[in-house]
Formats: structure tokens, C-alpha cells, sequence
């Protein structure tokens, strides 16, 4: 157990002092920015790396920050190496192609330096309202190049010691849509990263710099430690999953992501050749977010515990052929891959090792974060208003438990709108916001339900942008257990038609149209027959499945009238 | 004479404490707690310090409870059968909450089942709209059939929580009433009454721990209230709330919800009395007992105030003392984790089977078993005696369990054991200080509870704190901070509109309506004019942005004057909670806040200049580890020691309820108050950290 020159208590106090170091940046950069997608919905992530660029300790906000974060601040520091940084310097970067989110998350790189020398670096990543490009919000569905999707900011210092360059800001406020906001949260950043400075000076003053450079090496080897030994109580082999995207915007072709799990001894090797080739629509996803959804997916599955640093990923090899949507090449557009194909990419993952991992896996979840947004001109109050929101669905079920109902799951865990903020804010009714009852996947443990809101414009005539998936083909289940129920989005027009829209669409409706939009089930777990007849019965009653349902399914016979389960009868269908 | 009692009930005690109105003087008991009806042990603990005292029952003036009812009816999920009513398509608000899960990383990890399940969430056909307007009337064969299923379902609590009634509680208040009259046994909740805020999860939540606890509150404090009574005490039952105001039985019975934190309230007051009396006025506290750590932060004399928290992850927006609990306590384990760092919590021994030293059937290495090795606690016995020490296996476990895994000495990872779990409470204090924005330098520690003066001086090292006071019983600090808290009630009423637009005419009246329901509350409680006193306050926020700040007003009347100076006073606020401010950006009122506040006279301060006791020896001495080694040290008898004593470090200072360490470089003082100061006037030996534990 001892491999190291730090003992396991000195680890465990450093460990804390890294991670507070992180938080206290999270924090502050929650606080001072100004965007509420930075403030509310906490879109954003925060570390310290050595001054070699390895990530030494990061906050833990979004799961799909964690792979973004590790690779990025290497790149940067090939573009600008030690001896040309000062004390001071900060660099902004954006560019997919290189920092591999998509272009709002702008990163924010700053030096740290103890006496004239480089000791540290520290990064933040934010999840900005607007970078230009075709929509606001800068993630258009029908984009076809990356030059739609906003302004691309390749490592750019925009601070030069201490010097804020205001050139390049004035070059960027002019190019976004809410210059304000967009300059409020890069101070933000700015504030976050001083944050880190100071931490890890007064560490060095109080410790000395090389016992804190050993900590940080050590902070690593320990998380790739405990990789290791979790990787090494799997089952060596190679595991394989296929599971697709329904179209890209553009077209509605199913779109392949084809996986290979390859565990050997403490390694494992993730990959994804045989996946479809990069898409014309915006659902390519970078390498960077690819990575970012192999590592939640094998830190969930097998040590979710592991603090994230370079260590924890050590381990893992990530093969994503170039030209594919798991690794496009320049100028793909990407800026939807974060909400749709960064599921669908974890989910293949869970599919791969389910069957060596059966105690340990979920089936598949609601796989979309369905985004959903409406922008129009208010003439109640004569501005312009845009509602952004994603909404979570169902969970997949577990060996021992039921999935979530209603929940965000895997790459992301955002906050919904609340109805009443909703009506205040926007000129919408709200007539339902509910669990969508027998959406969940039967099974032994059933898949969690999805949601179900149903709104009615008002005022004008708007526009809808739906970012969603899973319509067509069901979020799956798990040895034996049925799949989740599909995602739809119903507009009914004032004149009461009903239309089905598919899952990536923009589109404009008339006033007075009502919008329901059903989020899917997560998928069961194990067969339906095996569940327990009282936990049948009780979803009966609570009115999630109906006494058909429960015979049909769930081979469970209960009488309508008393609500009692008849177990002679049942035993007599379930044995037959 | 005339004396005031405070009674807390504990996890595993019931601490009382009483106070002479005139001399000052206190006296303090401890009797275990009962849970199975926590009553009789509030009823012991009474009968114990009149025993004791020999003060009549008839000289209790005052009688003021913590209550662990609510909370425990919550945690252990035995509130009544609950019945919720919602507006026609959003029964579900409750279960789905803000569609997040509760740990990202962690799939298995689950939310909280909702309090009351889906068959009992009922829908009414209604609907109030964003503007307040009634847009659909609640038809009354509705409520009839409504009555029928209810009796039939056997509801014992019905919650009525609808879209929109922070606007206009109309439709809510027609069915309260309708139900009250025909359904005279079942306790009504409506939200509007509990929390008339906007968010209808949040205030849908709360209005539901508030019926969900009712029948059971209610019940236990007409026990309690009858049997003072019996017992002659000549006051009405008063509750303390987790404002850290009190309030009478009648209120509390209607709003429980007020009392989740009402012991941890309790300790908060006491930390402001000390800030109050003492040049002490910026305080951080901690409460450390067996399984946790409140901690909490007081600023020029005023405890921090939240209206959002959660308990056990349900919300609960009412004003409440803010917060923040950390799973580190004297039973929290130690064990070492796949990557071979030593880790300690959240798992906790507990009261039982407790630290192995306790000799009580506990196997794991606990903080407890860490200090009694390294001879921070008695090593023999504990409670004057009552509780005797196995030292011998406390040191066995840790050898095989932590210190021959990690290769080091039994002390050694008995100190690694402590440096781990000082390190994770000062994460826990930098999240209501720090990341709060405030400097913990510019604070003194305030610590207590049955652990929290032993490990006060790391703490207070790492935070930088200037000092560290430990109260004269910091195991019943919580009974005797009831003893001076006055009575309050909270009131809020959202108000949403832009401060440039705002009607001040529309807003004085709503004002005034909020001041004539305090004060006609405070007067039906039987308080007087001069002993009313009340605070409005406004929750503004720049516009569109969803993160409100309570900013005081100075008057009952809102002039333009008056909004100037509170837009002034909010953007300097805002500056140092956020780090930057917004000069001539819209501001938008949220809600309008009263608090009213009934006083009550404050007991005699029990000043003692009667020191130094120049007679003052140690009552033995042992060997206690300090920083890598074993040091002969004195102990001490805390009421040996009067105020003036000076006591050199190292030192043990042993009490019934406590036990207090000064490190070699610290020396304590012992005020007029009989607080012990303990202050650094050494420079603290070496970077042993460093030194000491790194290997080749």
C-alpha cells in the first residue's frame, strides 16, 4: 500500500488543501459572474495544474468538464512555454479544436508564480450566455461549420502582466450578443484564478515549494492508484456496445457510435473506431468531450470516490479515429455534441461493461439532456426574451434499485425553472409539469419516468428550438428488462392540430400554441416478471402504471376495485 | 427570587439550565435524553435541577425548550398522514423537485423520498395567474368530494400548496376554511400562510414539513404544557425557533416548521450574548459532540441569517440561523482507503456502539479513541467518573488498523487521525466564512459542545483566528443561550417590482399590514408597547438576476429617501458577498420582510470579579502528546479557576461536560464571565508537518 515518500496522512491533509484550493475558485467564480447560466445553473469548472500543465485537483461541477479540463492547459503551454509567461498573464481560449469543448466554454489560463518562478497554473472553464454565431445562445442545430457557431478564440493573452489587453476585449464584446455579461463572467474568471494564486502561495510559504510539488505529484500517483486497483477487480476482455443518435439537424439518419472496452490487467482502452463519420450538423464531438464522457462513465461505474486529477486518468486510453463524430476534424461544427452525443457516448459505455459488470451498472437513462429553448418579442413588457432550459428524464434502473424519476442524469445535473419563475418571466402558461406515467422501463427494478411540461405561448408569434433525441429508438434495458419509453415534443395549434416534431428542429409557431413536451423513461433491469408484486401494487396506486399495465407487463394480476394483488392467479401466469 | 430554565434535548442528553432573574446566577444539570418520548426526559431534567437547586417550581418564570421533535419526527420520517393539495396538473412538484440528483458521480445515491406519496398528492382544479388574478374558482362540489377522501384515507394533516398563491391566497384560504369546518380534527397547512415566497417547490416543501410534523408536535407540547402545569411553573412553554427567537406553545403548534433547528439555535444565541458582553464581537462557533459539527458566524454581534436551507435535504425556506453541518464528531471513523490515505468519517460510530475506548462494543478507530491515546482526554474515566476509559484496546485498534498499515507509531496515527479531521471541520468553517466572504483572521473561535474545546486550537490555527473562547459549560451551551433569547416572528411578503417604478404607497401598505398582524400578535402574547420592537427589511437584487440580499430599512416607512439609501447599502452589500457591484443597474424588490421582536427582560449579568483564585493548583498531571511528542502536563479543575487565572500551556483543563487543551504555546485567561480566552504567545514549534512526516 505504501509505494510513496508521503505518507497516507500528509496525503490526506494536502489532498484537502488542493481541493479547497479548487472549491475557493468555483466559488468565487459563482459569485462574481454576472450570467445566470454561471450563477444558477453553475455551468462551469475550476483546478490547479503543475506548471507542467498536469491537473493536480478539480472542482467537481460538470461531469463533462472533467476531460475537457486534463488535456487543455498542455496544449497551452506548448503555444506559450515557460520562458515566455510572466507573472500576471492570462490566456483565453475557445477553440474546440484545441481545448475540445465547444465554443462557449471559454477557458481562462493563469501562471502562478512564487519569487520570479513559475510554481503553478490555474484554469477555469465557463459555460458563456453568447459567442455570436447563426441563434443566440450560440448552439444553433442547423449550423454546418464551425464559423456559424461564434467567434473562435485561439490561446490569446489577454492579460499581460497584470495588463488586461483591451483591444482583444473590445474585439470580443463586440463580436457576442450580451457583451456585458460576457465581460462580467471573464472577470469572474480572472477573480477565480487569483484565488488559486494566493492559495498556493501561502501553501508554499507555509510548507515549502518542493514539499508542495511532491504533495501534487503524489495527489496523482494516489488517484491512479485507486484507479488501478478498481480497473484491476475487472474481469480482463473486450467488451463491445453500439447505440445510435437520431439524426444531426440536418438529416435524421441514425448516426453509429460504435465502442470497444478493452480492460488489460489495471488498464483500460476505450475504442471507438467503426463509429460514424463526422456529421454535417453540429453533433460532432471533440476529443475532448468524447474523453470527458469515458471518464464519468468508468469513474461512476468503478470508484466514484477517485478524486479527478491527471492520476485518475492514467489508466484509460482513449482510441477516437480522426474524421469520426467521436473525433471530427476541422471546421465540423460541435457546438450540440455536449448535449446530446456526450450522452449517448456514456451511454455506450455502461452497455459495454453491463455484462461484466452486472452489480455495478445502470441501463440506459432518458440519453438527452433536451435542450429546449423559445425566443421571441414580448409586447407585454417590449423587450426581447429567450427561455433556455434542458430537462432531465428518467434514470436507467439498478441491479437493487428502481431509477430516478424526473432527474438529470450522467453529463450533466442543471437546475430546472420553476413554474412560477416562469410565468413571471416569460409571456408562457404553464398547465403541467409532471412525471409521465408507464414511461419508465419495466423490468425486475423498473427505469425512472421521464417528464412531461406543457406550455401555451402567448402574446406572439415565437420561435422554438428543440435539441433532443431518443424518439425512435428506446433508452435500453438491462438483462431482461424492457427499454424506457421515448421522448416526443406535440405542438397544437390555436386551432387545436396536433403535430409531432422531430427531435432537433427550429422552428416558428403562431400565438396561443401549446407545446407539450415528454421527456423518455430510463430503461428497466432485469425481467419484468422477476419484480416483486407489492412493488407492482404500488405503482398502481401511485398511479404509474395501470392494472393492465401490471398484468401485461408485469404478468401481476390485481383487482381494480380492492387494489389487492391476487397471488394465487398471479403465481399461476408468472409460472406458466 | 425568580428564576428562568432552559431545557435542550440532545442526542444522548438533556441539558438544563436555570438562571436567577435578579443575582445572575446559574446552575446547570444533565439527565438522559429519552427519545421514545423525549417529554420524559425534559420533565427529569426539571425535577433534577430543583432537586439539586432547592429553587421552588413556583419560581420558574420563564421555561424555555429546544426540541428535537420536528427534527427527529423528519429524519426519521414518523410525521403524520400527510394529504397535499395542488393546483390540477402539478402533483408531481414535490417528487421532482429541481430535477437534479444528489451526488453527480455516485448513481446509487438517491433523493429523498417524498414526504408524502403520490396517492395522497391530490389535484384541485384552480388556477391564480402570474398576476394574482383568480382564473379559475374552486367549485365546492370539488371540496365536498375532496372531504370524502379524505375520511377515507384517514388523512391526520392536509397541506394546501397552489401555483401562484404567493400572489393571492384566496383559493388556498376558501378550502382551509371549508376543511376546518368540516374536518375539525385535521391539522391545515396552507403555503401561503408558511411562506407566501415565490418557487412553488421550495415553498410546497416547506409548507409540507410544517403539516407533516404538526399532529405530532402538537400532541407532545400540550403534554408538556399540561404537565408544567401540574407541576405549578407559573410560565406558558416557550419554544425556541431556528431564528434564535422564541416563541409560545399556541404559535409553534401552528408553524413547527419554525423549529428544525431549535437546540443548534439556542447555542448560536448564547454566542452572541458573549459577543454582546465581551470585546469578542466577531465570532465563529462550533458545536462538536459525538457525530457532527454545527458551525455558525456571528459579525459585529449579529448571528448570519439564511432563508433557504434544506435539513436532510428537504427545503425550508424560513428564516433560520445559518448553518452549516459537517459529519466530523468524537465517534467519526478512521480507516484507510484504496489509495492508502488515511481517511476519516463520515462514517460515525456514534453514541453506540461508540469509540472503542468507551468499552461500549465498538471495534472502529474513532477521533475519541485518537484523544485519549495521545491523553487529550482522560485516559481513565470521563463524566466526573461515571464513564470509565479502555485505553488498552483504544490503542490496539489503531495499531492494527491504522498505524501498522501506514508504518507509523500508535501516536503518530493518532495525531494523523486529528490533523484529518481538524482539516475536514476548517473545509466545513471556510464554507460559512471564506466562501462567504469573510476573513476568519478577523474572528475569534467560539467553541463548543462535549469535543468542540478539544480540538479548538487546530482549528482556530488553521483559520487564523485571533482567539479561542470556550463558554463556562460548553456542553450545555445551547440550554443556557435560550435563557436570554426574546421572543420573535418573522413575516415576508413577495413583492415583486422595479425600484424605480415602485408604488411606495402600494408598498407602505402591504408594510403596514405585516406591522399591524406582528403587532397585534405580540400584544395577544401579552407584550407591551415599549417591549415591542420590529425590523422591515427589503430582499432586492439587480434585475433578472435570481440571487436576492436582505437589506434593513430604517423606518416602518418607506420614503424615496429611505429606498436611496437602500439601494446605496445594497450595492455596497452586494460588492463584499460577490466581489463586485453594479453602479446605476435596475434594482427589483423580491419580498418585503418584518421581523417583530417581543423583549424580554435580560437576566442580571453574573459578572465575577471574585479572582484569581491565587490558591489555584492542578489537580494532577499526565502525559499528553503535543506535536510529536509527550509533554508532563498539568490538569486542571475547571471550577477551580477563577476569573483572572492565568494558565501557562501545556495544559489540560478537565469539566464535567468538556474537556479544554492549551497547546505549549498557548495560555489561557479566564474573564469576568468566566470564558477562558486562549490566546497564542509562542510561536507554534516548528513545521513539524513538513519535517516530521515526510520519509525516504
Amino acid at each position: 500500500m505504501r509505494s510513496s515518500k508521503i505518507d497516507g496522512i500528509t496525503l490526506e491533509v494536502m489532498k484537502n488543501s488542493f481541493y479547497t484550493i479548487a472549491e475557493e475558485m468555483g466559488v468565487t467564480l459563482i459569485r462574481t459572474a454576472l450570467s445566470t447560466n454561471i450563477k444558477d445553473r453553475v455551468d462551469c469548472s475550476t483546478a490547479i495544474y503543475t506548471k507542467e500543465g498536469e491537473l493536480v485537483a478539480q472542482a467537481e461541477h460538470v461531469p463533462l468538464h472533467l476531460g475537457l479540463m486534463p488535456s487543455v492547459v498542455k496544449e497551452v503551454l506548448k503555444m506559450y512555454p515557460e520562458d515566455e509567461l510572466k507573472e500576471g498573464d492570462a490566456i483565453l481560449i475557445n477553440d474546440p479544436y484545441i481545448s475540445g469543448s465547444h465554443l462557449p466554454d471559454i477557458f481562462m489560463i493563469s501562471p502562478i508564480f512564487y519569487r520570479n518562478e513559475l510554481i503553478a497554473i490555474a484554469a477555469n472553464i465557463a459555460h458563456h450566455v453568447d459567442v455570436g454565431g447563426l441563434t443566440p445562445g450560440s448552439m444553433s442545430v442547423k449550423a454546418t461549420e464551425i464559423f456559424q457557431e461564434g467567434i473562435r478564440l485561439p490561446a490569446i493573452r489577454v492579460r499581460k502582466n497584470g495588463v488586461l489587453d483591451s483591444e482583444v476585449i473590445r474585439l470580443l464584446e463586440k463580436n457576442v450578443r450580451t457583451g456585458e455579461e460576457v465581460l462580467g463572467d471573464i472577470y469572474a474568471q480572472l477573480a477565480a484564478n487569483s484565488v488559486a494564486e494566493k492559495g498556493i502561495i501561502e501553501l508554499v510559504e507555509k510548507y515549502s515549494k518542493d514539499h508542495v510539488f511532491l504533495c501534487m505529484k503524489e495527489l496523482m500517483n494516489y488517484s491512479d492508484r485507486r484507479m488501478r486497483n478498481a480497473i484491476e477487480k475487472v474481469t480482463d476482455g473486450e467488451y463491445t456496445f453500439t447505440d445510435y443518435l437520431e439524426g444531426d439537424g440536418i438529416t435524421e439518419d441514425l448516426l453509429k457510435i460504435c465502442t470497444k472496452v478493452i480492460v488489460d490487467r489495471d488498464t483500460i482502452t476505450v475504442d471507438f473506431t467503426g463509429s460514424n463519420e463526422q456529421t454535417k450538423g453540429p453533433v460532432n464531438s471533440t476529443h475532448g468531450v468524447t474523453s470527458a464522457c469515458v471518464f464519468y462513465a468508468l469513474k461512476s461505474l468503478l470508484e466514484p470516490d477517485v478524486p479527478p486529477n491527471a492520476g485518475t486518468y492514467r489508466s484509460i486510453e482513449i482510441i477516437a479515429p480522426k474524421g469520426t463524430i467521436v473525433n471530427p476534424n476541422f471546421p465540423a461544427p460541435v457546438s450540440n455534441a455536449n448535449s446530446n452525443t456526450s450522452q449517448r457516448i456514456a451511454d455506450t459505455i455502461f452497455g459495454a461493461l453491463a455484462d461484466i459488470l452486472p452489480e455495478k451498472s445502470m441501463a440506459a437513462c432518458s440519453g438527452t439532456m433536451n435542450g429546449f429553448s423559445i425566443g421571441g418579442f414580448n409586447k407585454d413588457r417590449n423587450k426581447y426574451f429567450s427561455y433556455v432550459e434542458t430537462y432531465g428524464g428518467g434514470q436507467g434502473a439498478l441491479t437493487d434499485m428502481d431509477g430516478m424519476d424526473g432527474v438529470h442524469t450522467n453529463m450533466t445535473n442543471t437546475l430546472n425553472t420553476p413554474v412560477e419563475v416562469i410565468e413571471q418571466s416569460f409571456p408562457f402558461i404553464v398547465n403541467k409539469y409532471a412525471l409521465v406515467d408507464g414511461s419508465g422501463g419495466p423490468g425486475k427494478h423498473r427505469g425512472g419516468l421521464g417528464l412531461e411540461r406543457e406550455l401555451v405561448l402567448l402574446g406572439d408569434e415565437y420561435t422554438v428550438t428543440l435539441m433532443s433525441d431518443r424518439q425512435n429508438n428506446k433508452p435500453w434495458g438491462l438483462f431482461g428488462g424492457h427499454g424506457g419509453e421515448n421522448s416526443s415534443c406535440t405542438v397544437i395549434t390555436p386551432e387545436g392540430e396536433r403535430k409531432e416534431l422531430s427531435s432537433k428542429v427550429t422552428m416558428s409557431v403562431p400565438k396561443n400554441t401549446t407545446i407539450i413536451l415528454q421527456t423518455a423513461g430510463g430503461g428497466g433491469y432485469g425481467t419484468p416478471i422477476e419484480r416483486n408484486p407489492d412493488e407492482v401494487l404500488k405503482d398502481v396506486v401511485l398511479g404509474h402504471i395501470s392494472v393492465d399495465e401490471a398484468l401485461h407487463q408485469y404478468s401481476v394480476v390485481i383487482d381494480e376495485k380492492t387494489l389487492k394483488i391476487n397471488y394465487q392467479e398471479t403465481n399461476v401466469i408468472r409460472n406458466n | 427570587m425568580r428564576y428562568r430554565i432552559g431545557v435542550d434535548t440532545g442526542g444522548t442528553f438533556t441539558d438544563v439550565a436555570l438562571i436567577s432573574e435578579e443575582s445572575g446566577e446559574t446552575f446547570i444539570t444533565k439527565v438522559p435524553s429519552t427519545p421514545e418520548n423525549s417529554s420524559i426526559g425534559v420533565l427529569n431534567g426539571v425535577k433534577q435541577i430543583i432537586m439539586e437547586t432547592g429553587i421552588q417550581y413556583e419560581d420558574l418564570n420563564f421555561f424555555i425548550h429546544g426540541s428535537t421533535v420536528a427534527t427527529n419526527t423528519l429524519l426519521e420520517k414518523k410525521g403524520a398522514k400527510t394529504v397535499l393539495l395542488t393546483t390540477k396538473g402539478f402533483k408531481d412538484v414535490l417528487q421532482i423537485g429541481r430535477q437534479t440528483r444528489p451526488k453527480l458521480y455516485d448513481f446509487r445515491a438517491r433523493r429523498n423520498e417524498p414526504l408524502v406519496t403520490r396517492d395522497l398528492r391530490l389535484e384541485i382544479d384552480e388556477r391564480i395567474n402570474a398576476k394574482g388574478e383568480v382564473v379559475k374558482e374552486i367549485d365546492q362540489n370539488q371540496l365536498t368530494e375532496l372531504v370524502e377522501k379524505l375520511k377515507d384515507v384517514d388523512a391526520k394533516a392536509v397541506v394546501v400548496s397552489f401555483i401562484n398563491s404567493f400572489l393571492n391566497s384566496e383559493n388556498e384560504i376558501i378550502v382551509k376554511e371549508f376543511l376546518e369546518k368540516s374536518l375539525p380534527n385535521v391539522s391545515i397547512t396552507i403555503s401561503s400562510e408558511v411562506l407566501p415566497e415565490i418557487k412553488e417547490y421550495e415553498r410546497t416543501s416547506t409548507a409540507v414539513v410544517n403539516g407533516y410534523v404538526m399532529p405530532k408536535m402538537e400532541y407532545y407540547l400540550r403534554y408538556l404544557e399540561e404537565k408544567i402545569t401540574e407541576l405549578k411553573i407559573p410560565s406558558e412553554l416557550y419554544i425556541m425557533q431556528s431564528n434564535g427567537g422564541v416563541i409560545n406553545t399556541d404559535t409553534t403548534v401552528k408553524m413547527p416548521v419554525r423549529t428544525v433547528l431549535s437546540g443548534p439555535a439556542g447555542g448560536v444565541v448564547g454566542g452572541s450574548n458573549i459577543a454582546d458582553q465581551t470585546e469578542y464581537k466577531n465570532l465563529i462557533t462550533i458545536d462538536m459532540g459525538g457525530t457532527s459539527l454545527d458551525t455558525s458566524l456571528i459579525e459585529n454581534g449579529k448571528p448570519q441569517y439564511t432563508t433557504s436551507s434544506k435539513i436532510q435535504d428537504f427545503p425550508i425556506h424560513v428564516p433560520m440561523v445559518e448553518m452549516h453541518t459537517i459529519g466530523a464528531g468524537g465517534g467519526s471513523i478512521a480507516w484507510i482507503d484504496s489509495g492508502g490515505a488515511l481517511r476519516v468519517g463520515p462514517e460515525s460510530a456514534g453514541a453506540v456502539p461508540g469509540p472503542v475506548c468507551y468499552g461500549k462494543g465498538g471495534t472502529e478507530p474513532t477521533v475519541s479513541d485518537a484523544n485519549a491515546i495521545l491523553g487529550r482526554i482522560n485516559p481513565n474515566s470521563l463524566l466526573g467518573g461515571k464513564m470509565k476509559i479502555d485505553i488498552h484496546s483504544a490503542k490496539k485498534v489503531i495499531k492494527e488498523k491504522i498505524a501498522d498499515p501506514l508504518g507509523l507509531t500508535v501516536e503518530k496515527a493518532a495525531e494523523g487521525i486529528l490533523k484529518v479531521v481538524n482539516t475536514n471541520m476548517v473545509r466545513g468553517i471556510r464554507v460559512i466564512s471564506v466562501e462567504k466572504g469573510h476573513d476568519s483572521r478577523d474572528f475569534s473561535l467560539l467553541a463548543f459542545g462535549g469535543a468542540g474545546p478539544l480540538h479548538a486550537s487546530d482549528i482556530a490555527e488553521e483559520l487564523g483566528c485571533k482567539n479561542i473562547i470556550i463558554p463556562p459549560n460548553p456542553g450545555i451551551a445551547c440550554a443556557m443561550g435560550m435563557l436570554t433569547a426574546d421572543v420573535r416572528h418573522d413575516y415576508v411578503q413577495s413583492y415583486i417590482s422595479e425600484l424605480s417604478q415602485i408604488n411606495l404607497e402600494e408598498l407602505n401598505n402591504k408594510l403596514s399590514k405585516l406591522y399591524r398582524i406582528s403587532r397585534d400578535e405580540l400584544a395577544a402574547e401579552g407584550f407591551k408597547k415599549e417591549e415591542m420592537k420590529f425590523q422591515a427589511s427589503l430582499d432586492l437584487r439587480y434585475k433578472n438576476q435570481a440571487y436576492n440580499l436582505n437589506i434593513e430599512l430604517d423606518d416602518m416607512y418607506v420614503t424615496e429617501v429611505e429606498i436611496r439609501n437602500a439601494v446605496e447599502k445594497f450595492h455596497s452589500s452586494h460588492n463584499k458577498v460577490y466581489g463586485f457591484s453594479r453602479l446605476g443597474e435596475e434594482l427589483e424588490v423580491a419580498n418585503i420582510r418584518l421581523i417583530s421582536y417581543g423583549l424580554i427582560k435580560k437576566p442580571k449579568e453574573n459578572i465575577n470579579n471574585n479572582g484569581p483564585n491565587q490558591d489555584l493548583e492542578p489537580i494532577g498531571n499526565r502525559e499528553v502528546y503535543f506535536e510529536g511528542s509527550f509533554y508532563n502536563t498539568s490538569i486542571y479543575e475547571r471550577s477551580d479557576m477563577y476569573s483572572g487565572n492565568v494558565i501557562k500551556g501545556p495544559a489540560v483543563i478537565e469539566q464535567l461536560d468538556s474537556t479544554v487543551i492549551i497547546h505549549p504555546y498557548q495560555e489561557a485567561l479566564v474573564d469576568i464571565y468566566h470564558n477562558l480566552v486562549i490566546q497564542n504567545v509562542k510561536k507554534k514549534a516548528g513545521r513539524e508537518l513538513k519535517n516530521a512526516v515526510l520519509k525516504n
